[in-house]
């Protein structure tokens, strides 16, 4: 018999998987609100990576201080107004943006590293190991976050790498219960036991048949999360448990900013409004991936 | 010993229950496969045919009893040393929407056992996997395709050349037709058929469908709340049936003419797995039931062939 010994090319052995790519990103397309959160992520992202270029006045994120340029509304010079250091609110608020990006990868990293495998080998395993992690899990799921999270913040310290150990320590468990549901019912599928009547390790398993199988509502959540991680990691700044001014961090302005209203309302408005659009915006893109990539699911 | 390629004597699997009882899914099973022969087994759903074929590839652990694969029992081997055994027994499962991992294409899946058992990869198996697919009647245009992309029939043509890659001997089809579209089904069971010749496979065939099984098997096993109640050869079965089950089985399926009345339908329900009534299982809806059937159970006995497990046979 002659066979032709070639190996299939690149294009030929990825098509179907980019014709789906492509109805994915049809489809996504036409959904005008997942445009706009798609938009806003990725104004988000390109501020925070070209933030110290479009910043007129980077020093000033540092805490320099202006006197004679003191609470200025907002004009020309200072489109945002200046704060009461005299510093360029727009500039303070495009640099946060950065820090805002890290702290909100950071958490959703960590919670993704450290609730996936739990979760995972929960459902998959079953039995005692199920038990215990899930046992642990819903210990952590029933004290609120955000409390838990300031008590081990109190406990470390207050500072913005504390803040985000006390979240991502605080963030893990909701990846547990999405994560075990999912193997939970994957463990049973016939082309798992197909694999195992291959001789397939379990290590195989989990890594081939069961992970990408969960990877659609772990995305999906991932970049819900990232919103709200931002907005918890501001709430911390906020109570003054996070950044510290002068740093620039949204929650801490706003913080700051909170005795200056309402006459120099600018001064607590601009870094809100950052807040809201990025939350809107991962919110947004969130709900869209899930639409394509997780049909099925319960519109939350 | 002589001959049989799968031996199954003892086999049960039984499960504990909520507040201690014992659900007997499985409750001492005898089989034997000699090579190249094609068993059917056949029986109502619950009654432990699909717990039967998991146990004897080994898929779930028994709770007692005799796996003899190739003269070596299997019943208490670990995964390491069963490994290597599994290149000869391989299962073909009802449901081949779900029998294909969604996340990769056909060349993948077909090629998992090649990569597992680390016969060949690369160029090597991109060729075996196409001759597999040639052996199914597919196209070589279907290799990087997903599941998703291909009819009911095509899947579970891609599951057999799943299961026919490692060139295994003993085949178990779990109800291999019952999900599929009836005109499918019937192009499905011919390429059985044809394979089992060709390649001189041992089949061991489970299905509710007595039609099926008797256009594809030599030999029929009738299963009852987890026990072989009737066995042997598919002519003798569906010429003089000497169980009631398998008669009330046979029976439900014949056309009924309007010439003659319909044999009277079982009445009630398969009881719990978990309360098998004592004495013979079947007692309590069988139509000539006597005194002794109550106390007694019976074994499967008879001559060398047609065995019957019923004290009126």
């Amino acid at each position: 018999m002659s066979l032709a010994l070639r190996r299939a090319s690149f294009a030929e052995r990825h098509a179907a998987s980019l014709r789906q790519l492509r109805f994915f990103a049809w489809s996504f397309g036409r959904s005008p609100s997942s445009m706009l959160g798609l938009a806003i992520v990725l104004g988000f992202l390109l501020v925070a990576a070209f933030g110290p270029w479009i910043a007129p006045y980077p020093l000033d994120a540092e805490g320099a201080m202006n006197l004679g340029n003191r609470l200025k509304p907002p004009a020309a010079a200072h489109w945002f107004g200046t704060d009461e250091m005299g510093n360029d609110l727009f500039s303070r608020v495009v640099l946060a943006t950065r820090t805002s990006l890290w702290v909100g990868l950071t958490i959703v990293g960590m919670a993704t590293v450290i609730g996936v495998p739990l979760g995972i080998a929960a459902g998959y395993f079953g039995g005692v190991a199920r038990a215990v992690i899930m046992r642990v899990t819903d210990v952590f799921l029933s004290v609120p976050g955000i409390v838990l999270a300031l008590a081990i913040v109190a406990a470390l310290g207050p500072g913005i790498l504390n803040g985000i150990i006390a979240l991502s320590i605080v963030w893990w468990p909701g990846y547990v219960r999405l994560v075990e549901a999912k193997a939970l019912a994957l463990r049973n599928e016939p082309f798992v036991e197909a694999a195992r009547a291959v001789g397939a390790s379990n290590l195989r398993i989990l890594a081939v048949h069961i992970l990408p199988n969960c990877t659609s509502p772990i995305i999906v959540k991932a970049s819900m999360d990232m919103g709200l991680a931002i907005l918890a990691a501001a709430s911390l700044g906020f109570i003054g448990l996070g950044a510290k001014p002068p740093a620039p961090e949204w929650g801490a302005m706003i913080s700051v900013a909170r005795t200056y209203m309402p006459n120099w309302w600018w001064y607590a408005v601009f870094p809100g409004l950052a807040i809201y659009l990025t939350v809107l915006g991962f919110n947004l893109f969130g709900d869209g991936l899930r639409d394509i990539l997780d049909p099925k699911s319960n519109r939350g | 010993m002589s001959g049989a390629l799968l031996e199954v004597r003892g086999l049960a699997k039984r499960y504990a229950q909520k507040g201690g009882r014992v659900l007997r899914a499985v409750d001492g099973v005898d089989l034997r496969l000699t090579a190249g022969e094609s068993l059917g087994l056949v029986g109502e759903s619950g009654c432990g045919k699909s717990t039967v074929a998991r146990l004897v590839l080994r898929l779930i652990p028994p709770s007692g009893g005799e796996i003899r694969f190739q003269g070596r029992d299997i019943a208490s081997l670990g995964e390491d040393a069963l490994r290597p055994l599994r290149r000869d027994m391989q299962i073909i499962f009802q449901n081949p929407h779900s029998a294909l991992n969604p996340r990769r294409t056909v060349f993948a899946s077909v090629a998992e056992p090649l990569v597992v058992q680390g016969t060949s990869r690369g160029t090597e198996a991109q060729a075996r996997v196409t001759e597999l697919l040639r052996q199914v009647g597919l196209p070589e245009s279907f290799l990087w395709r997903f599941p998703h992309e291909l009819s009911g029939g095509q899947k579970q043509r891609v599951c057999i050349a799943r299961a026919l890659a490692l060139a295994p001997k003993l085949l178990v089809l779990d109800e291999p037709t019952s999900a599929l579209d009836v005109s499918v089904q019937a192009q499905i069971l011919d390429f059985l058929q044809e394979l089992r010749g060709s390649l001189g496979l041992t089949y061991l065939f489970i299905s509710h469908n007595l039609a099926v099984v008797r256009q594809v098997c030599d030999r029929v096993a009738v299963m009852y709340l987890g026990r072989i109640v009737e066995e042997g050869p598919v002519e003798t079965i569906f010429a003089a049936p000497r169980h009631p089950y398998t008669r009330a089985l046979i029976g439900s399926v014949l056309p009924p003419r309007p010439s003659c009345l319909p044999e009277a339908a079982l009445a009630g329900d398969v009881p719990n797995a978990a309360e098998i009534p004592p004495g013979c299982r079947f007692a309590p809806r069988c139509p000539i039931r006597m005194e002794r059937c109550l106390g007694d159970d019976p074994a499967l006995a008879g001559d060398g062939s047609h065995r019957v497990a019923c004290w009126a046979a």
